[in-house]
């Protein structure tokens, strides 16, 4: 027992750094309230998938897709979200949000304290790194790719040559990340990119090989890299999260700032062809769009830190390794203890919560706003959608008819009569709204901060 | 004393491009606004207050670019539209060689200067448009090559601040210009304790230049607007894109250079004084882009030889360059080049199709239009009727400064149909509408049933009713 406990102590007090700044991050992620308007439509097809024991293969939730097929790739993120929910409400989608924060935290301490760089260069990389991913902390599965990416990198970066146990890893990792989210195609790529390095031998291709035979092994082969393939090549540039980096917003500054320390520090010091190759690919897809911006960044701070503490020579405090695991410890248990302060109800500022109540009433055919259409999923069933952060299904011309409605385009009353719109739920400035109330049509409902408007046929 | 340079090949490549450019015609938006202040400021001196608009009237304009848009006037006026298209041929050709001349004093295997070099001239192309932004194009070229070669003879530096007087009557980009000299001046400051006088000297003397502009301090008022808070409703306002051409260019060289990084021999720090803040400056807006690849071709040209040998080598390809014993034209074959190639340009220049492209704008509207003030036009077409139709005053154009605040909020309002459309039509007296006919006040106004004094499937022109 006592032989037993001494590796455990080691490795506790090896990763006392990592532990504390992940315990520190889990504090932080945990009080978050939910915001994101994905998070309801995914919660929803979770909550049907565990509720009827099967996979839910077409659209049940919208008027102008129902019956269409519906890609059912995120399948296990979205049963792990809804479970969550089904266990502890709210605060349990907190809880596994932070959790998956905090481990995507851990491993990135690891990578950033690479080559023994000193906690004053490694400490800023992983603030910055972080703060670059805070835009993609919505609870919706891709946060498993938050939590996984990182920890794939560190696994790979530290394989010795030749066969290692820890390679007999990779597979059910693969196995699991293609069943939760679409990020596994960017783990192929980077097993490809240390693979070209060469000097992992033999065992490292085997293994991925059989990487990437267990990611056809979940319920819709390939449907996921269909998808991924038209984020990167067409992202569609009118939502947020994939328009490019913008450099002059916080997190844009933040992942210029990346890309010049690795830049400037390669011209100063040089690098090596495995952080070309993997640095380079994931650079090109930050550039494509925002929410890809962190996977560049993570990756930078394995190789920046080291880089970084050769040029800048300076013997900074070192908290003594007898002090460090209890200082970890201390803070894992105060993680623990701050799961108690998980909000228990979503932050809804963002959404028409007030026109629930005057929506109930099925008046027919309901346009509402995309933004918001996740957040009638969940919250107004009854009511299908016309459109929501799906958009996938969307895509074979009822996301162009909707921004013709709502944007007053040549056409739109022969929409509105196509799709026998009788309602609409819209941000007032929208030229349909503006329009319409010209026209006659009644409003019976708005908010009186301005936000959203009701507006009913006359 | 033996000639260690030869300007032949730039300016071959640079006739051979600047001869390609005329093939392109004559048509950005912008062009004609800087036109119309060109010739004010030649006929009647130069204006500091608005003229061409009935929404900010009287009110204050940049003057920041006037010594560019005099020029670009002068084009015009001595050979008409194919002085314009000379002019831009020559500012082609001047950049194209610059970046050449650069590349060569990197690397002197003149192909493999020139392979490198062509991403640069590749991503100049999305700016080759006739505005003074060309000839702030034209002059960082020249500032990247001043400071290369100033890395050896540092009294080169001294003509640093010619060209940034120079830089900042023509165009704001002087700014970048000032910075990136100052970086480069620091760098050499802390290298070369024996010339530290000269490096701050040159730098005190570039900034007291950008003073001396009919602007004086305020010059730096558009330079700081662009870059803290780009305009991104405007296309090249926006963030780089590499879904796009020039995106997907500017990616390449970004990627190249880190790759090139990663597997050369390690640089000093002059190099990241060069390539570390112009990148940052590219990455801010889509029209920045090639200020990135014209400084960073002569790295790639010493440096991206040794990479790809490292990558050929991993492929187990035998690649090595042959041996090369460099061959220094004379100083008359450099100037027959220059000659031929400036013969070149002007020819080229003079025989292409001169009138612009006017069809991206409302052509078949101009006899329509009602003098005077009252039209609402679109954004886009602003340039071309103070120039097509200087008897009506536009609401908006390209100049977008002036308009910054209540013209531009009242415009938005309208073209986007906002709930407040007919209070600002009404406050501002709008007579007409001259829009798009897909745009969402288009399609309100025919479904009100106003009046249409003409359209095409480009362009609507409305009559506004009362509205009191």
């Amino acid at each position: 027992m006592a032989a037993a406990s001494r590796p455990l102590a080691a490795s506790l007090a090896a990763n006392a750094y990592p532990l504390a700044v992940a315990s520190a991050v889990f504090i932080i992620a945990v009080g978050l309230p939910s915001t994101d308007s994905d998070t309801y439509w995914q919660l929803a097809t979770g909550q049907w998938m565990l509720g009827h024991r099967e996979f839910l293969r077409q659209d049940i939730f919208s008027s102008t897709v129902a019956g269409t097929h519906f890609g059912i790739g995120e399948w296990l993120g979205q049963v792990a979200f809804a479970g969550s929910f089904a266990a502890a409400g709210w605060a349990g989608i907190a809880i596994l949000r932070a959790t998956l924060i905090a481990i995507s935290s851990f491993f990135l301490v690891r990578l950033a304290r690479r080559g023994r760089t000193p906690w004053w260069i490694s400490l800023p990389l992983v603030v910055g790194a972080l703060l670059v991913s805070k835009i993609t902390w919505t609870d919706r599965p891709q946060l498993f790719t938050l939590a996984l990416f990182p920890a794939l990198l560190e696994l790979l970066l530290s394989l010795p040559v030749g066969f290692s146990r820890r390679l007999l890893v990779l597979p059910p990792l693969f196995f699991v990340w293609t069943n939760l989210h679409g990020g596994y195609l960017l783990g192929l790529v980077v097993v490809a990119a240390v693979l070209t390095n060469g000097r992992r031998g033999l065992p490292l291709a085997a293994t991925a090989i059989v990487c990437v035979v267990v990611t056809f092994l979940n319920p819709a082969p390939l449907e996921l890299a269909g998808a991924a393939r038209e984020d990167f090549l067409h992202p569609p540039r009118f939502l947020t999260e994939f328009l490019p980096p913008d450099v002059v917003t916080p997190a844009g500054a933040l992942f210029a700032g990346f890309v010049l320390l690795v830049i400037g520090t390669t011209l100063l010091r040089g690098g090596s062809l495995r952080e070309a190759m993997l640095l380079a690919p994931l650079l090109y897809l930050a550039f494509t769009a925002q929410r890809q911006m962190l996977f560049f960044c993570f990756a930078a701070t394995a190789f920046v830190g080291a880089r970084l503490a050769t040029l800048v020579r300076w013997r900074a405090f070192e908290l003594p390794a007898p002090v460090r695991l209890p200082v970890a410890l201390v803070l894992v248990i105060a993680a623990l203890a701050s799961v108690t302060s998980a909000p228990m109800h979503p932050d809804e500022r963002a959404y028409p919560s007030g026109a629930l109540d005057a929506l109930r009433v099925d008046n027919g055919v309901l346009l509402n706003e995309y933004d918001w259409g996740g957040y009638l999923i969940f919250n107004l069933p009854e009511r299908p959608v016309f459109i929501d952060g799906r958009y996938v299904p969307y895509l074979g011309g009822v996301l162009e008819d909707y921004r013709a409605l709502v944007g007053l385009r040549p056409g739109w009353r022969d929409l509105l009569d196509r799709y026998k719109v009788s309602e609409l739920l819209l941000r007032p400035e929208r030229p349909l709204a503006v329009a319409l109330r010209e026209d006659g049509w009644r409003v019976r409902s708005s908010d009186t901060a301005g936000r959203w408007i009701v507006l009913a046929r006359p | 004393m033996t000639r260690t340079f030869s300007w032949s090949l730039p300016l071959v490549a640079g006739g051979i491009f600047g001869a390609l450019s005329t093939l392109a015609t004559v048509g950005d938006p912008d062009l004609f606004w800087h036109l119309a202040q060109g010739r004010q400021t030649v006929t009647d001196g130069l204006a500091r207050v608005d003229t061409f608009s009935w929404s900010v009237n009287g009110l204050p304009v940049l003057t920041d670019q006037w010594l560019g848009q005099v020029i670009w006037y002068e084009a015009y006026a001595a050979l008409g539209w194919n002085g314009i298209i000379v002019l831009r041929a020559l500012l082609v050709a001047a950049i194209v060689a610059l970046i050449a001349a650069a590349a060569l004093t990197a690397q002197r295997r003149p192909i493999v200067a020139i392979v490198a070099a062509l991403p640069a001239i590749a991503l100049t192309r999305f700016a080759w448009t006739e505005r003074p932004q060309l000839m702030g194009l034209v002059c960082f070229a020249a500032l990247i090559l001043l400071l290369r070669a100033s890395a050896e003879r540092p009294r080169i530096l001294m003509a640093a601040p010619l060209l940034i007087l120079i830089w900042a009557n023509l165009h704001a980009s002087f700014a970048l210009g000032l910075a990136v000299a100052a970086i480069a001046c620091g760098e050499l400051w802390l290298r070369r304790p024996d010339v530290r006088t000269l490096a701050f000297g040159a730098v005190a003397l570039s900034i007291a230049a950008t003073l001396l502009t009919p602007s004086g301090i305020s010059i730096w008022t558009s330079a700081s607007g662009h870059f803290l808070s780009p305009p991104r409703v405007i296309q090249e306002e926006g963030v780089p894109d590499v879904t796009q051409p020039y995106g997907f260019v500017f990616a390449f060289v970004v990627l190249a250079v880190l790759v090139t990084a990663q597997l050369s021999r390690p640089t000093e720090l002059r190099e990241v004084a060069l390539l570390v803040p112009v990148l940052f400056v590219s990455m801010t807006a889509a029209r920045h882009t090639p200020f990135f690849a014209v400084a960073s071709a002569p790295y790639l040209a010493a440096h991206a030889p040794q990479a790809i040998g490292v990558i050929a080598a991993r492929l187990r390809i035998p690649a090595r360059l042959p041996t090369f014993a460099p061959r220094v034209p004379s100083l008359r074959v450099d100037l027959a080049t220059a000659a031929i190639a400036l013969a070149a340009v002007i020819a080229a220049g003079s025989i292409a199709r001169g009138e612009p492209n006017l069809g991206p704008y409302p052509a078949g509207v101009l006899s329509s239009l009602p003098p005077g003030p009252g039209v609402v036009n679109d954004y886009d077409w602003g340039g071309f009727l103070i120039w097509y139709a200087p008897a009506t005053p536009v609401f908006i154009d390209g100049r977008l400064f002036p308009y910054t605040g209540d013209a531009l909020r009242d415009y938005e309002t309208l073209v986007s149909l906002g709930p407040s459309w007919r209070e600002v039509l009404t406050r501002r007296g709008a007579r007409a509408l001259l829009v798009k006919p897909a745009s969402p006040l288009a399609v309100r106004a025919r479904d009100l049933r106003w009046p249409i004094v003409a359209e095409s499937a480009s362009f609507v022109l409305f009559i506004v009713p009362n509205l009191r």
